[in-house]
Parts: structure tokens; C-alpha cells; sequence
């Protein structure tokens, strides 16, 4: 597990260190490291998602092919067992591939992988970087939360504000956030892979969010669901058949038998032992016959 | 409301009865049952599922009983609106 101060020192040291050129087939991107994922957004909002990162490329392509020495802002890359990975800059890198450069200005500070994501998640909610959309924002700053309760097993600790600041989000949902980890409500099993980060396997903001929801409105929760919509379509089946036992009595012989199972008297005909079910259910509760013939 | 989807909802109002009904009430049921030695396939079915559902918390067994409710209703109703509108939820 690792602590906030740990990612903030590593997000400090790429402010600090010396830029330097690097050549950029050395460079690799890790999806874990881009919180600028499409895939979290739904399909109304993908569309704009793409064409402002085209037209941003188109934008950076065009500066850089006017002057042969233009560079952009140093890119942030994180050394890992020795590859270099981009923490910051995906969208500079593919410009400056697109542009046929082979070297870029980069940063370079060595750390986990671990440390990277966090630190990917928190420099792409920066000034420096092109606004993220609220759901990767949310997503972001979930997926810290999340580390900093290690997956979700302890309290985070008084971290909500910090947060809520750093990302620049309304504290409200930091702060019930970590109500819900510190109370251990969000169990990842709970989450079907699709709702889950590959990666690392951390529940989805946005699924953990509808779960707790649901949760507090009293509905059941999504490890429940499954078992809601078997029972559910149990119960449907049954009162189909039902229909066929119920049907093939006047409403004088179904009254008749629920007084005999009301009476308690066992009249062992198979007909009458669907409608001594209902009977007894409604002798048992105290229920009026409304529906009596008579 | 057609008769099917009256007698359906009296079905499932039967079986809400039964799974809210006291441990004594359930037990007592259970024993006549088996004293009878009755053999109706859908009654067992039925005193099966309720043993399930009684095993569950009210909110997950009211929920069920609601979804089912609402599916037989959407059925009568000749459309699958209600249960699409559950998926997208």
C-alpha cells in the first residue's frame, strides 16, 4: 500500500528534475497509466472525447512541421524495472510520432508502477493537461481513494478533502466515499468483471456510486440482483402454472375450498390442494374472501 | 386488469403471505404438508421457492415478489418495457 505523500513526492520530482532528450522508440504507453480511458464514458459522450484529442494532434502536427525546432512541454516519464513509460503526454507523444520526430523532451524519475498510476491519475486533472470529462475525473480520484484504502480492505483515512482539492471535485463525493470504505460497504467480488478495472481490479466509480444508491434507497445491491431476477422469474413461472390449476374452477368450488382448508379438513383430491394453498395462506393471515361468490 | 394477471397477483400475494408468515405458522404448514403426503409437482415447487425466498432478507424477498409482479404485468400489457427499463437501470 502506499500513502498520499509518497504520490505527491513522486508527482514533486517530475516538477524538479532536469529535462532531457529521449529517443522515442524507447518510450512505451501502459493503459493503466492513461486515465483519459474512452471506455469510460458512455457512448454520447465518446465521440467528443475523440475528435478534440484528433484535433489536438492535427493542432500540435501542424506546429511542429512549421518549426523544426519547436518542442513541447517536457513529457513525464516514469522508469520502471527499467523501460520508460509515459505518465504524462500521450497525446504529445503521438504528435510528435505523427510529426516523424525521433526525439523528445521528457522528465524521467524512476518509480513502481504502482506509484505511476497514481501519479497519472493525478497530473491528468492538472492545468497542464486537457480537461478531463467528469466521469474520468470521478474515476480518477476514485482510483486513489482506492490505493490509499488498500483495495478498498481499510480506511482511507482523512484524505476526502486532500482529494476533493487535487482534483478539483466538490468534496461531498470524496468525503462519502470514504464513508463507504472506512465502513467496508463495497466489496469488489460484489462487481462483475465489466464493471471492474482491469487492471487492478477496482470497482468502477460509477458502479460502486449505483450500488451505494441503491443500497441506501432500500433496493437491492448488484451482488443481489442476480439472485432477485432468478427468484423473480421463479415466482412468474409458478403463478403461470397457477393460473391453469386456479382456471379450472368455478369461483363457488374455490370458495369452498378455502372454508374446508380454513376448517382444517383434509379433502385429499388433487384439485383442491392448489386452492387449500391459497386458503390457508389467507386463513392465516386473517384475510376477508373479497372475491366470495356468496 | 384481466382475470390472468388478477389471479397471477393473487398468486404472488399468497406466496408473500407464506414467506412473511411466523417460523411457527411456516413449520406448522410444513408438517401438514408432509403428514398429507401430498405429491401436487407445483405446490412442491412452490413451498420450495418459498423456503428459499423465507432464507432471504425481507428487502431482496419483496423485491422478487415486486420484479415478478412487474413482469407479469408488462407480459399482460403486451410489451417488455418494464423489463427493459430494470436492464438499463
Amino acid at each position: 500500500m502506499i500513502g498520499l505523500h509518497t504520490i505527491n513526492e513522486a508527482f514533486d520530482a517530475f516538477k524538479t528534475a532536469k529535462p532531457e532528450m529521449v529517443a522515442l522508440v524507447t518510450v512505451q504507453c501502459d493503459r493503466a497509466l492513461q486515465p483519459r480511458d474512452v471506455s469510460l464514458l458512455t457512448k454520447s459522450e465518446r465521440p467528443q472525447e475523440r475528435n478534440g484529442r484528433k484535433k489536438q494532434i492535427v493542432g500540435m502536427v501542424q506546429r511542429l512541421s512549421n518549426s523544426p525546432r519547436m518542442m513541447f512541454d517536457p513529457l513525464y516519464l516514469a522508469r520502471i524495472d527499467g523501460a520508460l513509460y509515459v505518465v504524462d503526454g500521450h497525446t504529445r507523444l503521438d504528435a510528435y510520432r505523427k510529426a516523424g520526430r525521433t526525439h523528445a523532451r521528457a522528465v524521467i524519475v524512476p518509480m513502481s508502477r504502482e506509484v505511476a498510476v497514481m501519479v497519472s491519475k493525478i497530473v491528468n486533472t492538472t492545468p497542464r493537461a486537457r480537461e478531463l470529462q467528469t466521469r474520468m475525473t470521478n474515476e480518477a480520484w476514485w482510483a486513489v481513494l482506492w490505493q490509499l484504502s488498500d483495495n478498498g480492505r481499510s480506511d482511507p483515512g482523512r484524505v476526502a478533502r486532500t482529494i476533493a482539492e487535487r482534483f478539483g471535485v466538490n468534496k461531498d463525493r470524496p468525503t462519502a466515499a470514504c464513508k463507504w470504505l472506512r465502513n467496508g460497504w463495497v466489496d469488489p467480488e460484489a462487481f462483475p468483471p465489466e464493471q471492474r478495472d482491469p487492471d487492478s481490479g477496482r470497482p468502477f466509480y460509477s458502479a460502486v456510486a449505483l450500488a451505494m444508491h441503491r443500497r441506501f434507497a432500500g433496493e437491492v445491491t448488484h451482488s443481489e440482483d442476480d439472485a432477485t431476477r432468478n427468484l423473480a422469474t421463479a415466482l412468474e413461472r409458478f403463478a403461470t402454472q397457477y393460473i391453469k390449476v386456479a382456471t379450472k374452477y368455478t369461483g363457488r368450488q374455490r370458495y369452498r375450498a378455502r372454508m374446508l382448508a380454513l376448517d382444517r379438513i383434509g379433502q385429499q383430491t388433487d384439485a383442491a390442494e392448489m386452492l387449500q394453498f391459497l386458503g390457508e395462506c389467507e386463513g392465516a393471515a386473517g384475510m376477508p374472501d373479497e372475491a366470495a361468490p356468496f | 386488469m384481466g382475470t390472468t394477471e388478477m389471479l397471477q397477483r393473487e398468486f404472488l400475494a399468497a406466496v408473500k403471505r407464506l414467506c412473511d408468515a411466523t417460523p411457527d405458522q411456516w413449520e406448522r404448514r410444513l408438517q401438514r404438508w408432509k403428514e398429507q403426503q401430498a405429491t401436487h409437482k407445483l405446490l412442491d415447487g412452490v413451498y420450495k421457492l418459498c423456503a428459499e425466498l423465507r432464507d432471504k432478507p425481507a428487502r431482496l424477498r419483496d423485491a422478487a415478489i415486486a420484479r415478478a409482479a412487474a413482469q407479469i404485468t408488462s407480459k399482460e400489457a403486451g410489451d417488455d418495457r418494464t423489463t427493459h427499463h430494470q436492464r438499463s437501470v
